[in-house]
């Protein structure tokens, strides 16, 4: 397969590794040719020249169960809400809310699936296509210096839950965390002299982390956000015996 | 008394600080590139921009592929089939106080003496605007453009100029205008327009450093480019440093070394010059304006400035964002 992207440009074309949990979501991806991602629970980047899927161990009976077998082009983003994505389901609780379809051409199937040796629970992943049709593991798709990554694995290996893209208030967070009262957002931006004319929304508190710390110091910034936690009345999601130790 | 000059920097289109952070859907028509796919990518850099705490940006002039391409029709509904998520982005930038603009390349050419190619940078125009409006950003996100060619004679150049903008529909009008240039059409050429047809001028440092036959200082330039933009939008300059180290090109296998020129952009701003003009400014109180930094550096430059205005000019930081 990866003799037939010899073209150096076309091996730095931008890919994005959505989990699928249901056979549903692929058949629908391989026969109506979209796939679709809430809004509000979307990754950082959702822009990719392609769409792969990792199949979870839902698909437990089939080969592809826990790799990375298919992948197609993007074609098309559309906004629509859920109603008038799957009309079928117009009553659903999450009707109104609203999703990105991703329109995809035929699905093509890698001809060295990437497994998933080591990691079980992904989320999005983006990469390039060259780390797609040569990895050999599913973590080798990561890309590097991606200090979100680093402190989103590291939280979700403390137990906690992230919470990717949310607002507080009228402020962007890149990951937050349910407290007792409230949510704590991280902020993954430098330090700046000018300050915001508005604060945060209610029952948020924010705090900032460089990027640039996480680089070098990832055990003091988990440390700062277990004691932000214990300041807020703790964790809403953290399991006993798993706390970040700070 | 307190003294609120602000200045904004901002970056234009690709992102260097984020690896593959796309600025559009560079696709070959054969591909079928869409906007949607470029607003995906814009949506992605708007997070980006949030981190990074930058408020002003530069969008790519190809967002939406062969929009006006006269050859290629199916592209020529995009802005109606993204209409929501057109909405949406604007939503997204507002809602982060990002500044937008547009830059569209040197084939926009009012002052062309061919009139089938003025009329095509009309409709160039005319679509850059209905892609602003359709994001529902106001009268602040401008379509930057230059004179044009001189065709040997910059009067008649001015002249055609001057005629073919007030022919523009007010909407788009309203959105256009017009930087200095580096080699023709200095600052009192662009005045010159600005005073028959209304459109702001966009003070181009480098440019202004390179073309100023008046020898005008480069904050009078400064205080009159800001004068001509009307008090309800904030003016907008761009600033650069001219590249001073030797450039190695390769060409059919051969090295060759090429000597700088003052006119192209270097990687990154020389801070003490970009310090003092900020600096100046701050002091003559002149109003708000935001700076467009053309370094080959893009969002990485402008990081880079920030930090050394931090260090070396801590007064004028809390002026800078």
């Amino acid at each position: 397969m990866a003799e037939e992207y010899t073209d150096p440009y076309s091996l730095k074309r931008t890919v994005l590794v959505a989990v699928v949990n249901n056979r549903a979501d692929l058949r629908r991806a391989a026969s109506e040719g979209w796939y679709r991602i809430p809004q509000r629970r979307a990754p950082r980047r959702v822009g990719a020249d392609y769409l792969a899927f990792y199949q979870t161990g839902a698909f437990e009976s089939e080969t592809e169960a826990r790799t990375v077998s298919f992948y197609a082009a993007i074609r098309r983003y559309q906004l629509l809400s859920r109603a008038e994505l799957l009309p079928d389901e117009a009553d659903h609780a999450r009707a109104e809310e609203y999703y990105f379809r991703i329109e995809i051409g035929p699905l093509m199937r890698l001809a060295r699936p990437v497994p998933a040796t080591t990691f079980r629970r992904l989320t999005f992943i983006h990469t390039t296509l060259e780390r797609l049709l040569n990895a050999k593991d599913v973590k080798e798709l990561k890309l590097e210096a991606e200090p979100f990554q680093a402190l989103w694995s590291a939280l979700r290996a403390s137990r906690l839950r992230p919470l990717p893209n949310r607002l507080a208030g009228d402020w962007p967070v890149d990951i937050a965390l349910r407290v007792r009262n409230g949510h704590l957002g991280i902020r993954l931006d430098e330090s700046s002299d000018m300050r915001e004319a508005y604060g945060p929304g209610d029952n948020w508190r924010v705090l900032r982390i460089p990027e640039s710390r996480i680089e070098v110091d990832l055990a003091g910034c988990l440390g700062e956000i277990g004691a932000a936690l214990v300041d807020l009345g703790g964790s809403l999601d953290a399991k006993p015996g798993r706390e970040i130790v700070f | 008394m307190m003294n609120d000059t602000r200045v904004r920097l901002g970056f234009p289109v690709k992102v260097l600080g984020a690896p593959g952070l796309r600025s559009h859907d560079s696709r070959r028509w054969q591909n079928q590139p869409h906007l949607s796919v470029s607003l995906a990518y814009l949506r992605d850099i708007f997070l980006y921009l949030a981190r990074r705490e930058i408020r002003f940006y530069r969008m790519a002039g190809q967002l939406a592929p062969y929009l006006t391409h006269p050859d290629l029709p199916a592209f020529h509904n995009q802005l109606d089939e993204c209409s929501t998520e057109l909405a949406a982005i604007g939503d997204q930038a507002r809602q982060q106080s990002v500044r937008l603009t547009l830059h569209p390349g040197f084939y926009v050419q009012l002052s062309h003496p061919d009139a089938a190619l003025v009329g095509r940078s009309s409709v160039e125009l005319a679509a850059a605007t209905s892609l602003l409006d359709g994001m529902g950003l106001d009268a602040s996100s401008v379509v930057v453009v230059h004179v044009g060619g001189g065709h040997a004679d910059v009067p008649a150049a001015l002249d055609r100029f001057a005629r073919a903008a007030n022919l523009l529909p007010d909407e788009v009008r309203r959105r256009v205008v017009l930087e200095n240039g580096d080699r023709a059409f200095g600052l009192r050429d662009v005045l010159w327009v600005h005073r028959r047809t209304g459109i702001p001028v966009v003070l181009d440092t480098l440019h202004h450093r390179c073309h100023n036959p008046d020898a005008i200082p480069q904050l009078d330039a400064l205080k009159i480019a800001l004068a001509t933009w009307p008090e309800s939008v904030v003016p907008k300059i761009h600033v650069s440093s001219p590249r001073t180290a030797v450039r190695t090109l390769y060409r059919d296998g051969e090295a060759r070394v090429q000597m700088p020129l003052a006119h192209q952009h270097s990687d990154f701003l020389h801070p003490f010059e970009v310090i003092d003009l900020l600096q100046a400014a701050v002091t003559a109180r002149l109003r708000s304006f935001d700076v467009m930094l053309e370094a080959k550096g893009k969002d990485v430059a402008l990081l880079r400035l920030r930090e050394q205005i931090r260090r070396y000019a801590p007064n004028l930081a809390r002026h800078v964002q």
